[in-house]
C-alpha cells in the first residue's frame, strides 16, 4: 500500500518526495560528524577550564555517544530496509540524548541540535525508502535507553573528576 | 509497535514521537546533565575584598570578575577600602571554642565607651570539606565570617565538589555531615568549583550548627561536608 497516497498531507512524506534517500543519509552523516566534533570540544574545553584536572565521566559519555552515532549512521548507508532506519535513528538519537546531557554549555546545545537534525534526516531517508516509521521510533527508544544506561554506568563506575 | 505506527495518522504519530523525545531530553537536562557539567565561580572574599586563588583556570577567573553579587548578600568594598576596624569582642552566637581571627586591627579609641560593643569582624568558624556519600567528592575550605556591617557570611574557598542536580548549601546540626530535618538551608549552590559567598541570616544561632554540607535536595544525598571548628 502506498502510504504517501494514504496520508497526502504528511509533511514528512512531502519532504521525502523531494529529497533522495542518499542525500538525506549524507545529511545525517554530516550532522552526526559535526555533533561529535562539538561533543569532544565540550569535553576538551571542560578540561582546559580546570588546569591539571580531567573529567573521565564526560569523556566516557562523549566517546560512547559519538562512536554509536557515527557507526549507526554509517551503517544506515550500507544496509537497507528496517535495519537501516533503526541503526541510523539509534545513532542520531544517541547523539541527541547525549546532547541533552551536555546542554548546559553552548557546545552541548550544538550537539543536541545536530542530533535532532540527524534524526530528521534519517526519518526522511526511511520515509523515502518506504520503511515503516516504527523502525525510526524503535531506534529512538533504544537510543534513549542506551543513553540512560551509559549515564548510569558513569555514575556507578566512573569518577566525576580526577 | 510496527502496526501501531503504521496505522496511526501522521498528525498523531509525529507529535507523539517528537513530544516523547523532547520529554526524555528535558528529563536528562534537568536531572542528569549536571553530572557532566563542571562550573566555576570566583567571587571576592567579602571579608577581605580580595579575589583568592582557586582551582579554576584563568578563563573562569576572568568570567567571574564580572559576576554580580548575590542579591541576598551584603557587599563589601572591593579593593581600596580595608575591612572595618571594629573592637574585639566575641559574637554572642559563636560556639564555645570558636576563635575570632578577623583581619581587623583593634582600635579601642574608635568606639566611645558609652556605645555598645560591636561584634568582632573576622572568621568565626572554619572547616575543611571532605568526601560525602560514596561517589561524591569534595575539597576546599568553609569559613563563617562576620562582615564589617555585622552580617554573617559563609565563604567557600578553593572549593570543589562533584556536581549534581539540585544542590544546596546547608548549615547542619549533625556533626557527621548528614542533612537532618530542621537544618538551615542557605541557598542553591552557585557553582561546584571556585570561591563563593553565601549569606547567613543575621539571627542565626551558630552554636547549633556543627557542619556545612552540600546537599542534593532531589535525592537527599550529601555530596560533601566540612566540620566547623575554631579558626586555629
Amino acid at each position: 500500500m502506498n502510504r504517501t497516497a494514504t496520508h497526502p498531507t504528511n509533511p514528512l512524506s512531502e519532504a521525502a518526495a523531494h529529497i533522495p534517500a542518499g542525500a538525506a543519509t549524507a545529511l545525517a552523516m554530516a550532522a552526526v560528524l559535526i555533533g561529535a566534533a562539538f561533543a569532544f570540544l565540550y569535553a576538551y574545553d571542560q578540561d582546559t577550564l580546570f588546569p591539571g584536572r580531567h573529567f573521565p565521566r564526560t569523556w566516557v559519555l562523549v566517546s560512547v555517544a559519538s562512536t554509536v552515532a557515527i557507526a549507526g549512521t554509517a551503517a544506515s548507508a550500507f544496509v537497507r530496509g528496517w535495519l537501516a532506519a533503526f541503526a541510523g535513528s539509534l545513532g542520531a538519537g544517541m547523539l541527541f540524548f547525549a546532547g541533552a546531557n551536555l546542554a548546559n554549555k553552548a557546545e552541548g546545545v550544538a550537539v543536541l541540535l545536530a542530533g535532532a537534525a540527524a534524526c530528521m534526516a534519517i526519518a526522511l531517508a526511511a520515509e523515502r525508502r518506504g520503511v515503516p516509521p516504527s523502525a525510526t521510533v524503535a531506534g529512538l527508544v533504544t537510543a534513549a535507553a542506551a543513553t540512560f544506561a551509559v549515564v548510569g554506568a558513569c555514575v556507578l563506575l566512573v569518577s566525576g573528576n580526577a | 509497535m510496527r502496526d501501531l505506527f503504521a496505522r496511526m495518522p501522521w498528525f498523531a504519530g509525529v507529535p507523539l514521537v517528537a513530544v516523547g523525545a523532547a520529554a526524555v531530553a528535558a528529563f536528562s537536562f534537568v536531572f542528569t546533565s549536571d553530572l557532566f557539567n563542571e562550573e566555576c565561580l570566583n567571587e571576592r572574599n567579602r571579608l577581605t575584598g580580595e579575589f583568592e586563588a582557586s582551582n579554576c583556570g584563568e578563563g573562569a577567573r576572568l568570567a567571574a570578575a564580572t559576576q554580580e553579587p548575590s542579591p541576598s548578600s551584603t557587599d563589601v568594598p572591593m579593593s581600596t577600602s580595608a575591612p572595618s576596624k571594629s573592637p574585639t569582642s566575641a559574637p554572642s552566637e559563636a560556639p564555645e571554642g570558636a576563635t575570632p581571627t578577623g583581619t581587623s586591627e583593634a582600635t579601642p579609641e574608635a568606639t566611645p565607651e558609652s556605645e555598645p560593643e560591636a561584634p568582632q569582624t573576622g572568621v568565626l568558624l572554619r572547616g575543611e570539606f571532605q568526601d560525602g556519600d560514596p561517589g561524591h567528592d569534595g575539597s576546599g575550605i568553609a569559613e563563617i565570617q562576620r562582615l564589617p556591617d555585622g552580617t554573617l557570611n559563609l565563604f567557600l574557598s578553593n572549593f570543589s565538589v562533584t556536581n549534581g542536580p539540585d544542590l544546596f548549601v546547608v548549615l547542619s546540626r549533625d556533626a557527621g555531615g548528614s542533612y537532618t530535618e530542621g537544618d538551615l538551608v542557605l541557598e542553591g549552590l552557585k557553582a561546584n568549583n571556585g570561591n563563593q559567598n553565601y549569606a547567613i541570616p543575621a539571627d542565626t544561632d551558630l552554636s547549633q550548627f556543627k557542619t556545612v554540607i552540600i546537599w542534593c535536595r532531589s535525592f537527599d544525598v550529601d555530596f560533601s561536608f566540612a566540620i566547623l571548628g575554631g579558626t586555629q
